[in-house]
């Protein structure tokens, strides 16, 4: 396997250490998903909580209390267009149904654990259900929980670890406790010096839980590569990212969904980046109006600038899957005829050679391409591999 | 720009200025030793002087005018490096006329052809001008003052500069130091001149221990023609395997061919050859064995 690299970024972007709420929006746009079935009516009032959509799967609710007001097209965090769900907000958050929150996670079994999962889909940031993860890895050495962002500029995740110490580092010790695991390893990258300090100050408390620091290299975020990195066996080990364990905090513990995320908004483009706790569906193009000041002539690109996409932010709105927006300059690069240095190969995670699919028709290798943009990244002819090798370019 | 919106520093017009950085102290060394000591001497007029800097100028214009032309770009392309190359290994007695001739046409050529084969296009160009300067019956490497035998010079001498080779390319000295800091480039095949001229060392040390001459080989490692190319030409990376086996395989044929090409020919178009049959085989073999060898590993 190739060793991974750190990115050629600017140290100097920073990013305000405060999070801005920003949980009031007049209206929130919930898109309306293939193969999910539509609960409500137009003008019809609704709750926070209450389920709006459904499918065979999973269920979507509302985050806001208001009325339904229509339907928009929007944009989402990949660029693809979709009809949305208007909610014009009442700003009462009035819920749909209030359920008691715990007052101890220790009392929770493992088959209560289970069944919380599989009637609540819970599903982790890698789109794995973990009612067959937790019901896989029970009594395993090690919970490994990952708290290392990869995208350059954007720090959700980190800011999440930070702001929810306490109930992370709750949900961790119960998680430990239900599936029986002796030691828990939080992953951050050896730059992140706010949570390391902030953990190191209230982990005396969490004898089994240790802090581990990875150095700043893009990929580290990935479940594979971070275990690969460690010298772990994945198979002994369970992972998750930070926002799983928050997720399960606030479904276990409060015994809600998330209506809430936080973005980042930040990059070169922007004069005060910053993270917002916003509401979900809540449209990017609004809070970038009230609390944004751009540079001109700058482009928006969600999930950052390595595996995002160039969207327009004035229809992006806040999924589960955005974690922050960058703004910045693109700059024009002429793309010339490939000059064989080999790099593309030798940077790959994943073992394959962009420059020889290219040219041939080997569809095994193309499925293992995990977008990480490496190829692009380091490619000196500016050659869209990355998308070659998807197949991108053919659709 | 193409997703993702960030990129590595180096791209393919440092890489480029990288390799003219290099090459500027070489122009200025062939400025001096085939210019300003000539017209010292009174071998040429003043005008001359300034043909060691005129080739690869011209070399370097052309090259870029051909991109140019052909795809509307204004800025540094691998045409132009190869124009200036090439001014740099050609002999000192070649026509300019003909040289700006056979530069343009197989350089425009390529461009218009889009030929399918990789070939070093640099070892063909000169392999074009030496057959000019054959039929005019000027061949030659060595200026007037090399020619008229009035100094004699040691290998040492020779290493810095003095020996018989292309009009910019006699200091071996200067090709290693700028092998050096083109090493610390990553996008560099740097075992390339390394393994070629390893390989050419063995051959020649088995040579003189059949033979007892140790001269051919002090000579090619000294005059300059076998590092320049070393360097710059057999490393052009358009033209030559990434992989690593294919790498030891390509360096290892260049070495030994060129080995093999300067006792048969002579010494100062051993290499040109080499590198410009091996990059012409390797359109056979890449796709087969090179693939069966990566695979085995």
């Amino acid at each position: 396997m190739s060793s991974l690299i750190t990115l050629n970024k600017d140290y100097n972007i920073k990013v305000s250490s405060n999070i801005n709420n920003y949980l009031n929006p007049d209206y929130v746009y919930i898109p309306i998903l293939k193969d999910y079935k539509l609960l409500v009516k137009n003008k019809e009032i609704v709750r926070k909580e209450q389920v709006i959509l459904i499918n065979k799967e999973n269920t979507i609710t509302c985050p806001i209390s208001g009325v339904v007001v229509g339907m928009t097209d929007c944009v989402l965090y990949n660029g693809i267009k979709s009809r949305c769900l208007v909610i014009e907000n009442d700003f009462k958050e009035r819920m749909f149904k209030r359920n008691a929150s715990r007052k101890t996670l220790n009392n929770i079994s493992f088959e209560e654990l289970l069944e919380i999962m599989k009637n609540k889909h819970v599903y982790n940031d890698n789109n794995e259900s973990l009612y067959d993860l937790f019901k896989e890895k029970v009594n395993t050495n090690t919970l490994i929980i990952n708290c290392v962002e990869d995208e350059p500029y954007i720090v959700s995740e980190e800011f999440e670890a930070r702001t929810y110490i306490n109930e992370i580092l709750e949900m961790i010790s119960a998680l430990m406790g239900i599936l029986n695991i002796k030691n828990a390893k939080l992953v951050f990258k050896n730059i992140d010096r706010d949570n390391i300090e902030c953990y190191n100050n209230v982990l005396g408390t969490y004898p089994n839980i240790k802090v581990v620091l990875v150095p700043d290299l893009y990929l580290l975020g990935k479940r594979n590569l971070l275990l690969k990195h460690l010298s772990i066996d994945s198979n002994k080990v369970l992972h998750l990212n930070i926002h799983d364990i928050y997720k399960l905090y606030n479904i276990i513990k409060r015994n809600r969904s998330i209506s809430e995320k936080l973005i980042t908004v930040s990059g070169d483009g922007v004069i005060n980046p910053q993270v917002f706790n916003v509401k979900i569906g809540t449209n990017i193009g609004d809070l970038v109006k009230d609390n944004i000041k751009l540079k001109d002539g700058v482009s928006c690109i969600s999930n950052g600038l390595m595996a995002g996409t160039i969207v327009d932010y004035k229809k992006l709105i806040v999924t589960e899957n955005l974690q922050g927006i960058v703004f910045t300059k693109i700059k024009e690069c002429n793309e010339i005829k490939c000059i064989k240095c080999g790099k593309c190969s030798e940077i790959c995670p994943m073992n394959i050679n962009p420059e020889e699919i290219l040219h041939s028709d080997e569809s095994k290798n193309r499925e293992k391409c995990i977008n990480c943009g490496l190829c692009n990244y380091i490619c000196p002819s500016y050659i869209d591999l990355c998308g070659k090798v998807r197949g991108e370019d053919h659709e | 720009m193409n997703k993702p919106y960030l990129h590595h520093e180096i791209d393919y017009k440092k890489i480029i200025l990288d390799y003219l950085v290099v090459l500027i102290p070489l122009i200025i060394y062939g400025l001096y030793k085939n210019g300003v000591v000539l017209y010292k001497e009174g071998y040429i007029s003043l005008i001359k002087v300034i043909y060691p800097v005129l080739y690869p100028l011209l070399g370097g214009l052309i090259g870029y005018f051909i991109n140019y032309i052909f795809t509307k770009k204004k800025e540094l392309n691998y045409n132009m490096l190869y124009g200036i190359i090439i001014g740099m290994t050609v002999s000192f007695n070649l026509n300019i006329f003909i040289f700006i001739i056979i530069l343009s046409l197989i350089l425009g050529a390529c461009q218009l052809f889009e030929i399918k084969f990789d070939f070093n296009k640099m070892c063909l160009i000169r392999l074009l001008t030496v057959i000019a300067l054959l039929v005019l019956n000027k061949y030659s490497y060595a200026n007037p003052l090399e020619l008229s035998d009035k100094y004699s010079y040691s290998y040492f001498d020779v290493l810095f500069g003095r020996g018989v080779s292309g009009i910019c390319i006699s200091n071996t000295f200067i090709s290693i130091l700028a092998y050096i800091y083109l090493s610390f480039n990553n996008f560099y095949k740097k075992d390339i001149p390394l393994m070629i001229i390893a390989t050419y060392t063995i051959c020649g040390l088995i040579y003189f221990a059949i033979s007892n001459e140790y001269k051919p080989l002090l000579n090619e490692l000294t005059t300059g023609t076998l590092v320049f190319a070393s360097v710059f030409i057999a490393t052009d990376s358009i033209n030559s395997p990434y992989k690593k086996y294919s790498k030891i395989l390509y360096s290892v044929l260049i070495g030994l061919l060129s080995f093999l090409f300067t006792r048969l020919i002579n010494s100062h178009e051993g290499i040109y050859l080499a590198i410009l049959l091996v990059s012409f085989i390797i359109n056979f073999t890449k796709i087969n064995v090179f693939n069966k060898i990566r695979q085995k590993n």
